[in-house]
């Protein structure tokens, strides 16, 4: 219930501030975007009502979410922003082999011994540089570089 | 004929049973859904002809959709959304020792739903493609609406969370140049903007992303798998006179996912379950469902790829697609310059039936690879622990994303995005109905402003929108489909006050 409030909420202020934005539009092009600006609003609106209304009909699902798994989330995510923020730096194969080697590290239950490391590093670096050869070289589409490839 | 010409080029052949493959793989592999194996597929169709891309991503859509069946039936998760019914009675089975017997009996309902769904969308795309010409901007307006309800209506759980997100869809494609005005909205001064937010990125943003988060938190979850050997002859041809008998289900099945997948916006995850309690409703014995009966394996495998050429009969025809993975395909056609919709049937007629025979030829195609690789397919796949796995999806979801325009802020949206997609799902929001809203909402825009700019002569210029006949069926469309959950619940009570539904857990 509280979540569904706080994201009715949410939805107003993103409803409202496509709303503000289109005053600065023509309106031949700011009335459709109004149109569903008004019509998140409304259902907003509902979505926010509802919680009041059915309290006791609807059973919220509790979130499977443990403060450990949150924190591995949040961990993950930041590692993949921070991949492609090194893309640019260090280039598309360098980054990828590290940050694929890293997420593998994190996300592994039990500690990788360092043969199992080493065979999972080769593999990333066969997948990457494979990769990275049918896309530069053969279908030339450019990936990002850094000082490295 | 020219279709079948240059299906059987040997290059394309060879790329197709690849292609196959990896759908398999991906479709058995629990998190992979036949929506992810497509999005991942275009980037890499990107330097191939438009024909190749269409059947290539044709090919992955129907096999990954079979796919997971195996997981479904072997390890009782299902691989995609689309088998989750198939768990009732293929894991049950699995369990008696009849895995063998329940994989043959899901590939010939797959490839039996499969080709029902293409031969559908030969005979009626054409005729449809015909009354779509006919459609104008009013009737392109009242489509888009009627996609918007059917999406909302057909999401599971709450029904307003299923209307806001088809609008957060809709308002995130308003960003960037307008379709009809070409003023610039809602870029907040990010020059990258100006074009909008791309669509291939958004897709596989919001359908992979998620899943990868999943599995982070599913990381220490064991899988259980069970023992599997090469099938026999004898049983493939017993398996085979089993399932021809009962043609009965497998027409009704084949009817509820070509319809259901027809339907804008809904696909195989609603069509297998739809499916399988018709079977339950039909049968003499209803009570043998959920403990292990062909009936439900084929009620659910048939309607899910009989959903795939049926999702592609409005995405061809019309422009709308039909199921989550046909949106993705409607990503491709646009990457490779082409524009899903009646035209097609005029400027790219040839690629469109090499793309049905190709889709043709995949289905069949899905047989052979399966069945030989079911066994040492589903260890492959079991095996696959999710420390690889998912660091692997997000390099090829930043791949997927980057290739499309070369552009890294693309890769930024597509993973903003997907965490974004990610928070929502788990606030009850599906994915489906807001990228479905990315699609609609510039069909929709279009379609209102140009109809009101044609009404000027009329005293209202909106009255436009009601003046044709077709305008008033797509409105009629629009209201039965809203009032659809009343109906389901209707429906659902009627049926648990005859009988016990079966166990839901899988």
């Amino acid at each position: 219930m509280k979540s569904n409030r706080i994201v009715s909420v949410i939805f107003l202020l993103i409803s409202g501030w496509f709303w503000a934005e289109s005053i600065h539009v023509p309106y031949k092009d700011a009335l459709f975007p109004r149109l569903m600006a008004l019509l998140l609003i409304v259902l907003s609106l509902i979505l926010f009502t509802e919680t009041f209304l059915k309290q006791r009909q609807l059973v919220e699902q509790k979130p499977a979410l443990t403060r450990r798994n949150l924190i591995y989330m949040i961990l993950f995510i930041s590692l993949a922003f921070a991949w492609l923020y090194m893309m640019n730096i260090f280039g598309f194969v360098t980054s990828s082999i590290v940050f694929l080697l890293i997420m593998t590290l994190i996300l592994s239950t039990k500690a990788m011994k360092f043969r199992e490391t080493l065979f999972t590093l080769i593999l990333y670096a066969v997948i990457v540089i494979g990769f990275w050869f049918a896309f530069s070289r053969l279908l030339l589409i450019p990936l990002p570089h850094g000082f490295l490839i | 004929m020219v279709g079948l010409q240059e299906i059987f080029v040997l290059k394309l052949f060879l790329m197709m049973c690849g292609v196959t493959l990896v759908g398999l793989l991906m479709g058995a592999a629990p998190g992979l859904t036949a929506t992810m194996a497509v999005a991942l597929l275009i980037p890499i169709t990107f330097p191939l002809s438009t024909t190749y891309a269409l059947v290539l991503t044709g090919t992955i859509y129907m096999s990954a959709i079979y796919g997971g069946s195996f997981s479904a039936i072997l390890l009782n998760t299902p691989g995609t959304p689309s088998s989750i019914a198939t768990c009732f009675d293929g894991y049950p089975m699995a369990k008696r020792g009849e895995g063998q017997r329940a994989i043959l009996i899901a590939s010939f309902s797959s490839v039996y739903g499969g080709l029902f769904g293409v031969i559908f969308l030969l005979l009626l795309a054409v005729p449809l493609s015909v009354i779509a010409l006919k459609f104008g901007p009013p009737e392109y307006f009242w489509l888009a609406v009627l996609g918007i309800t059917v999406i909302a209506a057909l999401s599971t759980g709450n029904i307003v969370k299923g209307f806001i997100g088809g609008a957060i869809g809709i308002l995130i494609s308003t960003i960037g140049i307008a379709p009809v005005g070409g003023s610039m909205r809602f870029t907040m001064g990010i020059p990258n903007l100006n074009a909008g937010v791309a669509l291939i990125p958004a897709l596989i943003g919001f359908f992979c992303i998620p899943a990868v988060l999943d599995m982070v938190v599913q990381r220490e979850e064991e899988i259980h798998l069970l023992k599997t050997s090469k099938v026999q002859a004898r049983l493939f041809l017993e398996t085979f006179k089993e399932v021809m008998k009962k043609q009965v289900d497998l027409l009704r099945a084949s009817f509820i996912g070509l319809f259901i997948g027809m339907l804008p916006g809904a696909g195989g995850s609603v069509a297998n379950l739809v499916a399988y309690e018709e079977a339950e409703r039909a049968s003499k014995h209803p009570e043998k469902f959920g403990t292990g009966i062909p009936e439900g394996i084929i009620a659910s495998e048939t309607a899910n790829n009989a959903v795939v050429g049926g999702s592609l009969i409005p995405l061809l025809t019309l422009g709308v697609p039909g199921s989550p993975p046909a949106a993705v395909m409607y990503g491709a056609l646009l990457m490779h310059g082409v524009q899903p919709g009646p035209q097609l049937f005029t400027g790219n007629s040839q690629a469109v039936f090499t793309f049905i025979v190709g889709l043709f030829v995949a289905t069949l195609l899905m047989l052979p690879i399966g069945i030989a690789l079911a066994g040492g397919m589903t260890k492959l796949v079991s095996r696959l622990s999710i420390k690889v796995l998912a660091p692997f999806i997000i390099f090829l979801t930043i791949i997927g994303s980057y290739s499309i325009r070369n552009n890294i802020l693309d890769v930024y949206i597509m993973l903003t995005l997907g965490v974004l997609g990610y928070v929502l799902k788990k606030l009850g929001f599906e994915p489906g109905p807001i990228t479905l809203g990315l699609i609609l909402g510039p069909i929709a825009e279009t379609g209102l402003i140009q109809s009101l700019l044609i009404g000027g002569t009329l005293p209202h210029s909106w009255m436009i929108l009601f003046k044709y006949p077709l305008s008033w069926v797509l409105i009629i469309l629009s209201i039965t489909s809203l009032f659809w959950p009343l109906f389901r619940k209707i429906f659902s009570n009627k049926a648990s006050n005859s009988q016990q539904s079966p166990d839901p857990e899988v």
